[in-house]
């Protein structure tokens, strides 16, 4: 009872670590242009895609080469879609309104796209790592230890980049005060859509590292963006260390969730969790406002 | 501006009369029905998106509760059909309040999210349901038709069904005009063309906001409820995605709060949709694409069309 308890809670952690990627991605644009994405779950699927296609096309294709196929695809894809909705929108009255339905139609319009191109059948990646390790009377399979491993050097090489960067700092700039970040002559929508690709790349990243795991539907997406919306409203919109701690949070509960009352009440036990946010804690653990 | 009530009863006579040219046609006369059924939830759905400027995707959601209470209410409890739709959209009425009273203090963003996982955790909840007899991932079947002072509604000839919706469509659109020209409507367009200046003089949207997405559940469930009897089926299929795409291609075409131009725009994808269907998988794709290229390039839809029409119109008159 005791070690099975253990794996529960260490495979909450490696499914916490990816809706990490995820969520931080989702906080990172809405932070920087209040721009809220509904098409982000598809960018996830499209990602995971991406990434089943490169096995299936070449034999000798390897998890290093497919995410240095995939990080300069996924940027480039966010690059344009944040030029053609996004940017036009801006420049209306009520651009937030007009912003999450046009991103919801896209997602939409992603997810069909994929259930065209590559079929409804569910479709699998190969493991990050085979085998498992075992301590002590616990076993843990490598792949998820390998997801683990990747989630934290994405998380702590954003951070770097955030932090240290010329681009992460004027990032930073106009999250903080947009006005002020244009006045000193900041290139806005070049932030933005540089925003917006990292995102659309730490979406792929996720799509791919959750793809290890469970099988790859077209309409998958749709999930983890659900996920990724709850972790960011607990960990206070625009912040990314309470992302972080809130994807662990939900992340292991819903583990916990999954194993006791069986995954059909994944999808209310979200639910249920983002009103008690939005009852008890509507600010967040660590919001910026 | 005041909408008036002259337009729709026009409409309204126009309708009343329609079933004399088009009576044999059974497949016009349920697309006929199921516009009235849908624009009954789409003009709840663009006062509170248009109007209140309330980011709901709940409105399917909530249409759908409508549907399953009263179907089985009246199937399992036994109730006349006609109580059970009315207790059945008080039912999604209140689930409505339930899930406006947190979300509706917050920003918009939190009000979509929240209407949105609404929307999908219902999936999960009708599969779990199926102990008590919500049909799990399948559907409900064989529910009881409307029946009214003794009188069973065929389920072959649609005239009476027609009449029924119609009424309902219409009796929706007055309550909808009623509250856009009252206090309410016109404390919300102050809310949107100036909010600051609105909310320092006192105007408290929130209760209001709260008043406006009951009544549109509660005419939404009416319509579920409806729509539950009509088919005498209803299933999960309706809260799909390709469905809901629809529903918003009908919202954003025909223009967030441009009062008639919803209405209009039901009607004419209700129609093109059934012509759509041997595109299958294109089909969601191109309503996708429908969706971004209205909102941007066309921001005010059908009913902006409308209102310059109109418009110009009345100027044309008054100069001659």
């Amino acid at each position: 009872m005791f070690n099975q308890l253990i794996s529960i809670f260490a495979n909450g952690i490696t499914i916490s670590s990816t809706y990490a990627i995820v969520a931080i991605g989702l906080s990172l644009v809405y932070g920087v242009s209040k721009t809220f994405n509904y098409a982000y779950g598809s960018f996830a699927t499209v990602g995971a895609y991406i990434t089943w296609l490169l096995f299936s096309m070449f034999d000798w294709m390897n998890y290093p080469v497919a995410i240095m196929v995939m990080i300069p695809f996924m940027f480039l894809f966010g690059i344009a879609i944040e030029w053609l909705i996004p940017r036009p929108l801006r420049k209306n009255e009520n651009w937030e309104i007009t912003t999450v339905v046009a991103t919801l139609g896209l997602g939409v319009l992603l997810a069909n796209l994929v259930l065209f191109l590559f079929g409804p059948y569910t479709k699998a990646l190969p493991e990050l790592g085979g085998g498992t390790v075992s301590i002590g009377h616990v076993q843990l399979d490598w792949n998820r230890i390998v997801i683990l491993i990747l989630a934290i050097l994405i998380v702590v090489g954003l951070k770097l980049f955030l932090k240290k960067t010329y681009i992460g700092m004027s990032m930073r700039a106009v999250a903080q005060d947009i006005e002020g970040a244009r006045v000193v002559g900041m290139k806005i929508n070049h932030i933005f859509a540089l925003t917006f690709g990292i995102s659309t790349v730490l979406a792929g990243l996720c799509g791919m590292l959750l793809g290890t795991i469970y099988f790859l539907t077209p309409s998958g997406g749709w999930e983890i963006f659900i996920k990724a919306f709850v972790i960011v409203a607990l960990g206070g919109a625009g912040s990314i260390d309470g992302a972080l701690y809130a994807a662990f949070i939900l992340g292991i509960t819903e583990s916990f969730v999954q194993f006791t009352l069986g995954p059909i009440w994944v999808m209310p036990f979200w639910f249920i969790f983002l009103m008690a946010v939005l009852i008890f804690k509507p600010r967040g653990l660590l919001g910026i406002r | 501006m005041k909408l008036s009530y002259k337009n729709t009863i026009i409409a309204f006579a126009v309708m009343l009369f329609l079933p004399l040219l088009i009576h044999d046609n059974s497949f016009l006369m349920h697309i006929l029905i199921m516009s009235c059924l849908f624009s009954v939830l789409l003009v709840g759905w663009d006062l509170i998106m248009g109007y209140a400027g309330i980011f709901s995707f709940g409105q399917i959601a909530i249409f759908t509760i409508g549907a399953y209470s009263s179907a089985m209410l009246s199937k399992i409890v036994g109730l006349p059909p006609l109580i059970s739709i009315l207790v059945g959209s008080l039912i999604a009425c209140g689930v409505g309040i339930i899930v406006a009273l947190p979300s509706l203090r917050l920003a918009g963003i939190y009000v979509a999210m929240v209407t949105f996982l609404l929307h999908e955790a219902l999936i999960s909840m009708i599969r779990i349901g199926r102990v008590i007899g919500t049909g799990g991932a399948t559907s409900i079947t064989g529910i009881p038709p409307l029946s009214f002072l003794g009188y069973s509604f065929p389920s072959i000839e649609r005239l009476p069904w027609y009449y029924v919706s119609l009424t309902l469509a219409f009796l929706s659109y007055f309550v909808f005009i009623r509250i856009i020209n009252s206090s309410y409507g016109i404390s919300f367009v102050a809310l949107r063309d100036a909010e600051d200046l609105a909310k320092s003089v006192g105007v408290d949207d929130y209760r209001s906001k709260i008043i406006v997405f009951a009544m549109a559940a509660l005419f939404a469930g009416l319509a579920g409820g409806f729509y539950a009897h009509y088919m005498r089926l209803v299933s999960v299929r309706i809260l799909g995605l390709d469905n809901f795409i629809l529903l918003l291609v009908m919202l954003i075409v025909g223009g967030l709060g441009k009062f008639p131009g919803v209405i209009v725009a039901t009607f004419i994808f209700t129609i093109l949709n059934e012509y759509m269907r041997p595109l299958e998988v294109f089909r969601p794709i191109l309503l996708g694409v429908m969706v971004i290229v209205a909102i941007i390039y066309m921001p005010n839809g059908i009913g902006g069309i409308i209102n310059f029409i109109t418009t110009k119109f009345r100027r044309f008159k008054r100069i001659s």
